[in-house]
């Protein structure tokens, strides 16, 4: 950088107001950070902020946490506009093909030659040469060669019937797949095509799109971005809310910790940063689950962006077979102790934190801490601030822009405006009120949800969450 | 238009009724507004405000027990988390955060009437934006009193009570560089000035700068590069055309007699005082 001089450095000093006549209120520094003034009161708080050292400082410490970080402006110089590699390129290409021909000359000059003369002299010499000329000509693969790099259709066909490297024998399967499963990195999911099934070490991502009854087998078309993703979970017994089946839904689903009474809890928070579970879409217009973290049940619906956040599993998920905790999954990434079917029992009303989500649709994260803290962050987890901070919640439900905060004590708030404004909504239908604490928010829109309580209760609604109605 | 931002700002589950906040609304428009904008220019400057925080603000200004729920809600955790951002401190960011919580709350009183800080809340930024920079300020305000007030035994400790004299002015250096460099300072735009000012005499790194005006490190980083030539460029063209050369002017910056701190009068005056014989 270049340097500054003292002369200079004096003249800005010069510059300096001992005494400026007046300072830019608080709401025009506020919009000054927050790039919400016009041009003509920017140029003014500008010219102040250039003779004035305390507005300056004012900007300096209330502008910090809000203003998101502005992306470097990619600048990327494309290789073909160095000259260096552009002739360097060409002179390379010369040289191949001027060497391409050069040889394919060579061999026809001297092949002929060379069999001619060997056809004179050794006549016995020249058959051999015919003999190794068809041994030196590629082989017919054989039937059992594999391709060093097998494509996406080979290798899930490859696994039919048979397990997986990984896969353990025994890995209990969703009855209603018949598809081919394939095990993956638990941190990696992989975009299944239509009619097949990828399994994860958290679950199975089948776009079958036609609901838990049963899937459409073989089908090889590219992804139905129109379709919902399904990740069957084990939780089989996904209830059903007015009639329609969580087929249409992904749920990642994983089995929480409960501790031994020696032992800590091995529950771990995910870093703001990853964002944790959140569905992307690709190029061609799909969803993918890129990641997921460990003690957390998300929700995705394609259609309509519903995002949850839930600390507890669902009370009926049922309990492993004895096959199956004979061998759990020997490359899973979770703690052996969560596949303990009496912990799986026991673990259900064990609170953990839970790790971000996002709303794709308004860019806001939410989360839960440890205390039961619901917490809600605009810049990507870099800051996170504290919502209704007086109360403990375990479950969170986004819809858009629609919110719902569930926790102690039956405690629901509602938010329709990605959280600005909060109002409570009592949980009762005429006849009873809700008991226990609310441990899961689910909503597949805006309109139709439901929750369950740790006391085994499971209510449903379909205006919102304004009344509710016990499932019986 | 009224009732379309009263509408907007929800103001009315707060008991603010629409002849008040249209009230609101003119003040503020006046306020920062000039006399010849139009009707249009108007719509959309009040379009522009903050609606919502301003119904909340105004509504807690006025003692509306609703509208504190909802404020204690929203900003409890950000007062102290801003003040502890900014102080650095916990003792010292709860003191800040008690005492700008008593000033939105209104413990003052003027002419018998509560005086809530929230009143002059305007909409312009956010609710959010709004507290972190009055927070700023209070701590700023608070920081330069506590300079003001500096016991004697801390003047003794940083030698100040046993300070030498100042200095004997310099002999004068050239008032053609001071010229050149405040008439080349004057002709940046305000935003270079504001830049060279936070990066050279507040010592502002470059994020800090790039947060301050709204653009990245590494593009703080070539403004700065870019005015700082640029003026260099400016200062020795107005020397050259007061007059000096141009190897002069370059020199200008190279050395300048205050900065070597040398009073040459004084030096060659001693010199002279030893008689020769």
């Amino acid at each position: 950088m270049s340097t500054f001089s003292q002369p200079e450095r004096r003249g800005l000093e010069r510059m300096q107001s001992a005494r400026p006549e007046s300072h830019p209120d608080a709401d025009l520094l506020t919009a000054f950070v927050e790039h919400s003034l016009t041009t003509r009161e920017q140029e003014q708080v500008l010219g102040h902020l250039a003779t004035c050292a305390n507005c300056r400082e004012v900007v300096a410490l209330a502008g910090s946490p809000l203003v998101e970080p502005v992306p470097e402006p990619v600048r990327k110089r494309g290789l073909w506009e160095m000259p260096l590699f552009r002739w360097g390129a060409v002179a390379a290409t010369t040289v191949v093909v001027v060497a391409a021909v050069s040889l394919g000359v060579r061999e026809r000059k001297t092949a002929p030659a060379a069999r001619a003369i060997m056809e004179e002299r050794l006549p016995q010499a020249a058959e051999s040469v015919e003999a190794d000329k068809v041994a030196s000509e590629p082989q017919v693969a054989s039937p059992k060669a594999k391709a060093v790099h097998p494509t996406l259709d080979q290798r899930l066909s490859s696994s039919v019937n048979s397990p997986a490297k990984g896969e353990v024998a025994g890995t209990r399967r969703a009855p209603h797949l018949q598809e081919q499963v394939r095990y993956e990195r638990p941190q990696t999911a992989v975009l299944a095509k239509a009619g097949t099934s990828t399994e994860t070490a958290a679950g199975r991502i089948d776009q079958s799109g036609a609901g838990a009854s049963g899937a459409s087998a073989g089908n090889s078309a590219s992804l139905d971005a129109s379709k919902a993703f399904t990740v069957d979970t084990r939780d089989q017994n996904l209830p059903m809310i007015q009639g329609r089946s969580y087929a249409q839904s992904v749920t990642v689903q994983t089995v929480p910790v409960q501790p031994a009474k020696d032992e800590k809890a091995e529950t771990k928070q995910a870093p703001a940063a990853t964002g944790g579970p959140s569905a992307q879409q690709n190029a061609a217009g799909n969803y993918s689950l890129n990641a997921y973290q460990a003690n957390e049940t998300v929700i995705v619906t394609q259609e309509t962006e519903v995002v949850q956040m839930n600390a507890a599993p669902v009370p009926q998920a049922p309990p492993p077979t004895a096959a199956q905790e004979a061998q759990p999954a020997k490359d899973s990434m979770m703690p052996k102790k969560q596949f303990d079917s009496t912990r799986m029992k026991s673990a259900y009303g064990y609170l953990h934190p839970v790790s971000p989500i996002k709303s794709v649709a308004t860019g806001t994260e939410w989360q839960i801490t440890r205390e039961g803290i619901l917490q809600r962050s605009f810049n990507w987890g870099a800051h996170w601030e504290n919502v209704l901070a007086d109360h403990i919640f375990r479950s969170v439900a986004v819809v858009i822009d629609h919110v719902w905060a569930g926790g102690d004590k039956g405690v629901l708030y509602f938010s329709s405006d990605n959280g600005r404004n909060w109002k409570p909504i009592p949980v009762h239908d005429g006849n009873a009120s809700i008991t226990g604490g609310i441990v899961r928010l689910r909503f597949i829109d805006e309109q139709n949800g439901s929750l369950d309580t740790s006391t085994g209760e499971t209510w449903n609604t379909n205006d919102g969450g304004q009344s509710w109605h016990k499932q019986q | 238009m009224g009732d379309l931002l009263y509408q907007t700002s929800k103001a009315e589950k707060f008991e603010i009724t629409l002849q008040q906040f249209e009230g609101w609304a003119l003040s503020i428009a006046q306020k920062y507004l000039p006399s010849e904008a139009t009707q249009r220019e108007a719509e959309d400057f009040l379009g522009g405000l903050r609606l919502e925080d301003l119904a909340l603000a105004r509504a807690c200004a006025a003692g509306n027990e609703r509208a504190w729920e909802q404020f204690m809600a929203r900003f409890r955790e950000l007062l102290y988390d801003a003040a502890l951002g900014i102080a650095k401190e916990s003792s010292q960011a709860k003191d800040l955060a008690d005492s700008i919580y008593a000033d939105l709350y209104g413990m003052g009183e003027r002419d018998g009437q509560r005086v809530s800080k929230l009143s002059s809340y305007t909409g312009r930024g956010s609710l959010e934006g709004w507290l972190r920079t009055v927070i700023a300020q209070e701590f700023i305000n608070r920081y330069r009193s506590r300079k003001r007030l500096v016991s004697l035994e801390e003047e003794e400790e940083d030698g100040s009570q046993f300070a030498a004299p100042a200095a004997a002015p310099l002999s004068a250096a050239d008032s053609r560089v001071d010229a050149a460099v405040d008439e080349a300072l004057i002709a940046l735009d305000a935003e270079s000035r504001a830049i060279l000012s936070a990066y050279y005499l507040d010592g502002r790194k470059l994020a800090e700068i790039g947060r301050m005006f709204g653009f990245h490190e590494a593009t703080a980083s070539r403004k700065l590069d870019r005015i700082t030539k640029s003026l260099r460029k400016s200062v020795q063209n107005g020397l050259v055309k007061s007059g000096m050369s141009k190897r002069q002017a370059e020199e200008a910056f190279e050395t300048d007699v205050r900065d070597l701190g040398i009073d040459v009068r004084k030096s060659l005056t001693q010199e002279k005082g030893s008689q020769t014989f």
